[in-house]
């Protein structure tokens, strides 16, 4: 199925890039690209996410297929306690839930000045 | 440690040009102002003014969700009573063919299909999903 491409008004697309190119200078934001970009370079951290992950989905599958190994959770649990000790991850967590704190004051001013969530209103209609 | 933390954020930050609270809040106005004024917003609170003032499409709503919540609370929703089922089936196919609903629901589909576009573009640039960390899923 062709994806439909939706036309943002020139006035309204002005008015979000505005407040993108704020958004992106406002020190939260600049916080969490600095972390992100430390994370991405400690090469440590990005293989320990990754293997928490794909070890995430095998427990999920294997919960599904009813082959369930505990030695598996075990073993996500061990490496769960190192991603909690590692800096640079600690750091982005951080800078991550800043970023999203500050978001939310934003989408709060939007929202109360048009009198619906914009967050809402521009949730993905499905999964 | 915590010192030393502080110092290295501190540091980072050092020489740029940060955007103050003030100005963001502004842009952020300015951009509800703009949104506000979308033909697709006017649409749809015409639509939602028009939808308060018909009787006969609240009556229609309310009776859905009267016999939605009965059936809900008194444990009957998955299939045990298909009658009852049905019943809800043709009061939800009744306020669905109210105009002035057809007409809200419209107008609300064609704003969030814009309100999706813009925050897609915002979420593309600051590397964050809006509606997922504003607390809006699809699911729920």
């Amino acid at each position: 199925m062709e994806k439909q491409i939706t036309i943002i008004p020139d006035e309204l697309m002005s008015a979000a890039d505005v407040l993108i190119e704020n958004l992106s200078s406002a020190e939260p934001f600049v916080r969490y690209e600095r972390a992100a970009q430390r994370l991405k370079s400690d090469h440590e951290a990005s293989g320990m996410l990754e293997k928490a992950s794909s070890l995430q989905a095998k427990i999920r599958s294997a919960q599904v297929s009813g082959s369930f190994d505990q030695q598996e959770l075990e073993n996500l649990r061990h490496l769960q306690s190192h991603i909690q000790e590692n800096q640079s991850i600690a750091d982005y967590s951080r800078a991550q839930q800043g970023a999203v704190n500050y978001l939310r004051e934003v989408n709060q001013e939007i929202s109360q000045l048009i009198g619906v969530d914009f967050a809402s209103l521009a949730r993905p209609t499905s999964c | 440690m915590r010192f030393t933390l502080e110092v290295k954020n501190v540091e980072e930050l050092i020489g740029l040009e940060l955007a103050p609270h003030s100005v963001v809040m502004q842009a952020a106005r300015d951009f509800s102002f703009v949104l506000a004024n979308t033909a697709q917003f006017t649409r749809f609170e015409h639509a939602a003014d028009r939808l308060n003032k018909d009787a006969a499409a609240q009556q229609a709503i309310q009776a859905f969700q009267q016999r939605q919540q009965f059936l809900q609370t008194s444990g009957m929703m998955n299939g045990v009573n298909p009658e009852a089922r049905i019943d809800l089936e043709r009061l939800r196919e009744a306020f669905l063919a109210e105009p002035s609903v057809i007409e809200y629901m419209k107008a609300q589909g064609e704003l969030m299909t814009l309100c999706q576009a813009v925050a897609a573009r915002i979420s593309n640039a600051i590397g964050l999903n809006y509606a997922a960390a504003c607390g809006a899923s699809c699911c729920g």
